[in-house]
């Protein structure tokens, strides 16, 4: 089932698998994306994190914060094993190509972000649990528009019918950073099981002109006199029409609304995932399933270039049963400084599981070239290249820099692997 | 000395259950298998052993994560009562752990009885989980602990065909009240 | 001014508060952190009959089974049956016989434990031919001779000191979780009169009276003792267990490991539990952890039967260290006996017991005796003890069919299965809650069936006072998530229902999941690295709890 016939075959349908098929598509050659399933970027929040933007992680009051430039080339140089430094300061400025390649194909396929800002103050962004940052870019409907302090008042929309859409935290945490934070209460999902639906359920209804009326009904009369200049929702302001979605609430409220990012469940990750497989058929990429490594086999053989975005553990690039090892093509895995073989987890892990953990940094190496390297730091095969979080040497979770390394190596990778021919 | 003749005591109780009392247990119960006696013993409890094949497939039953993409993927949930299947990935996290319980997994379950088979559940998971086989080897159990005759619905004598467990314990209640 | 401090809320602190609230003695009860957190929460789980005191002192199986009888019938919703194989490999020295010979051995020496059984309304055992064996456990390794089964019960440990609590608070007693000894307050001649108190999470240091204290602090006693210039000797020894994502198996089974020793696999609730390890330890017992060693050790030994058991998924590992008495075995007289209450009027503090040992199963009892003995020491004349009749909270038979409560309140079946389980009688009075708040209908923990109306009522009526002790009180965060998917949601419950601000909130957050992660990195492997990728991601891109907390216990 497997076709021989495209110029390029990428192995995972994650963001960096995404932007690796529509850069080599765009380049006109042929291109397979092969994915075994939803992985982690389904999961994500939606923030488009490059690094942590200035000194500190999080925006603890916005009057002082502004973003340090050259803050990405800081994380380069300051980590020399980091993806961003491996691509060479030339690979690094691409950056921006990247972002608005893969950013406008998603706003053309229906989800609009804000506007890729490397160099400036980026955008913010509030976490679920009231936290603040600014980032490079997100859904559009996660931007916290940035108005005058004084006369900035913010309500917080709590469900009081849903236990996981109770944003207490989320008020709480956002007392801590900004003057005049109000909680916006209402009874809604008003139906016999409201309590039990998941967030993308609840997307799905607010998609619905008529399911949500209801909402903005009840919205309508929580925010009357309250004088508010911002709504925060949690993330759930739709699946498929979040821009409608959100200019509605903006509009019944007379409010900028903003939605969380995504957490459990997260309907933010799911709708980037969607997005991602519409860009990805607009663009003419064949999506082939690999039920969970079936082709293995296959595309070992594979004659033409390849990209390899498999992910880490959640999508299943990396794996680890006494041994950590790389799946597809058991590429040597280090942690950006040190070979990671067959150590004990309690070396490869630290007491503060919040903090950083060797096994967290643990991928493959690359050179320049997004080539994934052996033993001996050499490439490993011709025309294979790497992307995504399968590269080691950052910790996509804990550094801010997850999506950036996506994008970038994804980028990259895919421009590679367009140009490669076999010698 | 008093422990001596503790000691002495214990060994003499061994020694006469392993000479005489043991083989006339033994020649009491040549008519019934052991496996027959464990098995009534513990079925009242809801304790039925694995068959091979199931204990072959709880292997691969194990690499839930809780994501949840299960959820989203399946068209069926939307359209049943959300107050007895709250998510298809309670399924692989909580329902299909403790076959004892199996019975109470399987009221939830049957909320999903038109589920026509698409698999876009298990397409769905990043995990590789079989999310579909989960489910009918729960349904399986729970059958072979009703033909056992202690499964959930079991329609007792004056309860008026409403719904009876068996009582959680039945035979320890039964004894404790032989032991006042 | 009380009768009676109790120091420690394990199973024996907890007890002794209960026995002697129910005697009408005015009770404090102070705990350094909460329910079961030492010995008690982390054992087995077992609420064994005294099988191995077969040899040494059949009267202590006698009351030992006596007691679990007791337990079951004042605890009827917590307790399950646990039935054990216990196979018997070939290839001992002397051929064929001589296996057969053993598993006679076996059988006998069980032949003799059914005579008790009755007490605790067990099984008989019987004896399994090898093919009868892999009928019952398909997994179990191809050349074992037979099987001899073991009928034993289990309980939710932490529950059990809970409720033990619970119902000394109902009977007049005062109990302090997160309340920490500082020093025994003396008088000129030595008597103990009271202790220094701190409250670990207000700071608040206060002097609390009591005409006697008993120090029921387990692996802490030696230590508190020691400060206070009074001895309390003790062979503290460390005991790790491991625990995988389901129940792999309805039965116990007893294996061995490289060094011999006896290690077992039982389904405990929702999980199946590899223990135990032995080993002396002199550490801080708060500061316990678990190696990677100790885990491969037990998975080793429970793959000497099941030799598939490393396709299992391990969740987490537990430790607890056992207040084993000092030189036990030694006195010949003490060898039946695990536990021993010393008086430290020899010391010259009189008014200050140590309950030094003991066993789950046995609790009971030896509340009773040191009640008995605080009595003698308070001067009045010993009580009637009333602790195997009256059922502890919710304990109190018939249990509500879960089935009929999932209709009547319309929450999931299996969920108000695990809340009956949990809280009996009183889970009625739990769903109660939803006709308010019918959000609360639903379920905040997915792996243990955690409604939140269970988790309201544990903050409400079950000496809450922080999120990690939620996990003790209806096991929230402990299925095989981790707390991924819960976490938040339980901590913004609590956070409203304490009035926390922000920074209050995300210490509470920060330390349960901390806890939940010092006891599932050593065991961090295969779909749990998975598992950790996913919680990451939450825990540090969408709730920012990348830098370390402040605030919380101190």
């Amino acid at each position: 089932m497997m076709t021989t016939s495209s110029d390029v075959l990428v192995v995972g349908g994650g963001m960096a698998g995404a932007v690796a098929a529509l850069a080599a598509a765009t380049r006109g050659r042929s291109v397979t994306l092969l994915r075994k399933a939803p992985g982690a970027t389904a999961l994500a929040s939606g923030a488009i994190d490059l690094a942590p933007m200035g000194e500190q992680r999080h925006v603890t009051s916005v009057a002082v914060a502004s973003a340090t430039a050259g803050w990405l080339e800081a994380v380069a140089s300051r980590s020399p094993s980091h993806p961003y430094c491996a691509v060479g300061p030339r690979g690094l400025a691409l950056i921006g190509d990247a972002a608005d390649m893969i950013l406008g194909r998603l706003a053309d396929a229906g989800l609009p972000h804000a506007p890729f800002d490397a160099k400036g103050r980026g955008h913010l962004v509030v976490d679920l649990t009231g936290k603040v940052r600014r980032v490079a870019s997100a859904q559009a409907s996660q931007k916290l528009e940035e108005t005058e302090p004084g006369k900035r008042r913010i309500g917080v929309v709590r469900f009081r019918r849903h236990l996981s859409l109770d944003t207490g935290l989320t008020l709480a945490g956002l007392r801590a950073v900004f003057a005049n934070v109000v909680p916006v209460e209402v009874d809604w999902p008003d139906e016999a099981d409201g309590a039990f639906l998941l967030p993308v359920e609840i997307g799905r209804r607010l998609d619905d002109p008529r399911g949500r009326s209801a909402l903005f009904k009840l919205l309508r009369t929580a925010v009357a006199g309250k004088r508010l200049t911002h709504l925060v929702l949690p993330p759930i302001a739709g699946l498929e029409h979040v821009s409608e979605v959100m200019r509605a609430v903006s509009d019944v409220t007379g409010t900028k609304a903003v939605e969380t990012l995504g957490g459990e469940a997260s309907l933010p990750g799911h709708r980037l995932d969607r997005a991602l497989s519409r860009a990805l058929e607009a663009a003419g990429v064949r999506l082939e399933t690999n039920a969970h490594g079936a082709s293995d086999g296959k595309l070992k053989r594979f004659p033409g270039a390849i990209v390899l975005a498999s992910g880490r553990f959640i999508g299943g690039g990396l794996e680890r049963r006494d041994r950590l090892r790389e799946t597809i093509f058991d590429l040597p895995v280090d942690d950006g400084a040190r070979p990671i073989k067959d150590e004990p987890l309690d070396v490869l892990t630290s007491r503060r599981g919040l903090g950083a953990h060797r096994v967290f940094r643990a991928g493959i190496r690359i050179d320049e070239n997004l080539r994934p390297l052996d033993v001996g730091g050499k490439p490993f095969r011709e025309g294979l290249f790497a992307a995504g979080s399968v590269i080691g040497g950052h910790d996509p979770q804990a550094d801010f820099s997850g999506m950036g390394v996506a994008i970038l190596t994804g980028y990259l990778a895919g421009l590679r692997a367009a140009e490669w021919k076999r010698s | 000395m008093k422990q001596l003749i503790r000691r002495f005591r214990a060994l003499a109780l061994l020694g006469i259950q392993a000479l005489i009392l043991q083989p006339i247990k033994r020649l009491r119960n040549l008519k019934v298998s052991g496996e027959a006696r464990f098995l009534e013993a513990y079925t009242p409890d809801r304790l039925l052993p694995l068959t091979v094949e199931e204990r072959r497939r709880r292997d691969r039953f194990n690499a839930c994560i809780n994501c949840g993409l299960c959820d989203v993927s399946c068209d069926l949930l939307a359209s049943v009562r959300r107050s007895r299947l709250p998510s298809l990935s309670s399924v692989a996290v909580g329902y299909g752990r403790s076959m004892t319980e199996y019975p109470f997994a399987r009221l939830s379950l049957e909320e999903l009885s038109s589920c026509d088979d698409c698999l876009r559940c298990e397409a769905a998971c990043p995990r590789g989980v079989p999310l579909k086989e989960m489910i009918d080897d729960l349904l399986a159990h729970a059958t072979r602990l009703d033909k056992a005759g202690f499964g959930m619905k079991r329609l007792s004598a004056g309860s008026g065909g409403a719904l009876e467990l068996p009582e959680k314990r039945p035979l320890a209640a039964a004894g404790m009240e032989k032991s006042e | 001014m009380f009768d009676l401090i109790v120091i420690g809320g394990g199973v024996n602190g907890s007890g002794i508060a209960r026995d002697a609230a129910m005697r009408g003695l005015s009770v404090v009860l102070l705990e350094r952190e909460d329910f079961g957190v030492g010995a008690s929460g982390n054992s087995s789980w077992m609420v064994h009959g005294g099988v191995r005191y077969l040899f040494s002192d059949p009267t202590v199986t006698r009351d030992s089974c006596r007691d679990s009888g007791y337990i079951q019938k004042i605890a009827s919703h917590l307790i399950f049956r646990i039935p054990f194989l216990m196979p018997t490999v070939g290839g001992r020295p002397g051929g064929h016989l001589m296996d057969r010979g053993y598993l006679y051995g076996v059988e006998s020496f069980l032949g003799v434990y059914d005579r008790y059984q009755p007490l605790k309304h067990g099984k008989q055992s019987v004896r399994l031919s090898a093919k009868e064996a892999y009928d019952i456990e398909p997994g179990l390794r191809r050349d074992i001779v037979g099987a001899a089964t073991l009928d034993e019960y289990g309980i939710d440990a932490f529950r059990l000191c809970v409720l033990n609590g619970l119902a000394a608070c109902e009977k007049g007693a005062d109990i302090r979780t997160w309340t920490e000894v500082e020093r025994l307050l003396r008088d000129g001649s030595g008597r103990v009169r009271g202790v220094l108190a701190r409250d670990r999470l207000t700071g608040d240091v206060e002097e609390i009276e009591g005409k006697v204290t008993v120090n029921a602090a387990g692996a802490w006693s030696p230590r508190l003792a020691g400060r206070n210039g009074l001895s309390v000797k003790m062979r503290p020894g460390k005991g790790i267990h491991v625990v995988l994502d389901r129940k792999i198996s309805n039965y116990g089974i007893i294996s061995q490991a490289v060094d011999g020793r006896d290690v077992f696999i039982i389904p405990l609730e929702t999980s199946s539990v590899i223990g135990t390890t032995d080993d002396d330890f002199y550490g801080d017992p708060g500061q316990i952890e678990v190696t990677n060693d100790e885990v491969s050790y037990l998975l080793e030994a429970i793959e000497h039967l099941l030799p598939e058991i490393r396709k299992a998924r391990v969740i987490r590992t537990y430790a607890g260290v056992r207040p084993t008495l000092y030189e036990y075995g030694r006195n010949e007289s003490d060898l039946s006996r695990d536990h021993a209450i010393v008086d430290h009027a020899a010391e010259g503090a009189p008014g200050m017991l140590s309950m030094v040992g003991g066993k789950l199963a046995a609790y009971r009892m030896m509340s009773e005796e040191a009640v008995d003995l605080v009595e003698d020491a308070l001067g009045r004349p010993r009580s009637k003890c009333r602790t195997a009749l009256e059922p502890l909270p919710g304990g109190a038979p018939p249990l509500p069919d879960p089935a009929l409560l999932s209709e009547k309140y319309e929450t999931p079946p299996w969920e108000t299965e695990r809340l009956v389980h949990r809280q009996g009688s009183r889970a009625e009075d739990v769903l109660v809650l939803t006709k308010d708040e019918p959000a609360l209908r639903a379920p905040v923990c997915q792996c243990e069936g955690v409604l939140g109306a269970e988790l309201v009522w544990c903050m409400r009526n079950e000496h809450v006072r922080r999120l990690s002790d939620l996990m003790r009180r209806c096991r929230l965060g402990h299925g095989p998530c981790g707390g991924t998917r819960c976490a938040r949601t339980a901590a913004t419950i609590f956070a409203r229902e304490r009035g926390l601000d922000a920074e209050a909130a995300m210490a509470e957050l920060v330390d349960f999941l901390e806890g939940l992660w010092r006891f599932r990195r050593p065991a961090l492997d295969g779909h749990q690295l998975a598992q950790e990728e996913l919680a990451r991601g939450i825990w540090l891109s969408s709730a920012g709890l990348d830098e370390p907390a402040r605030g919380g216990c101190r």
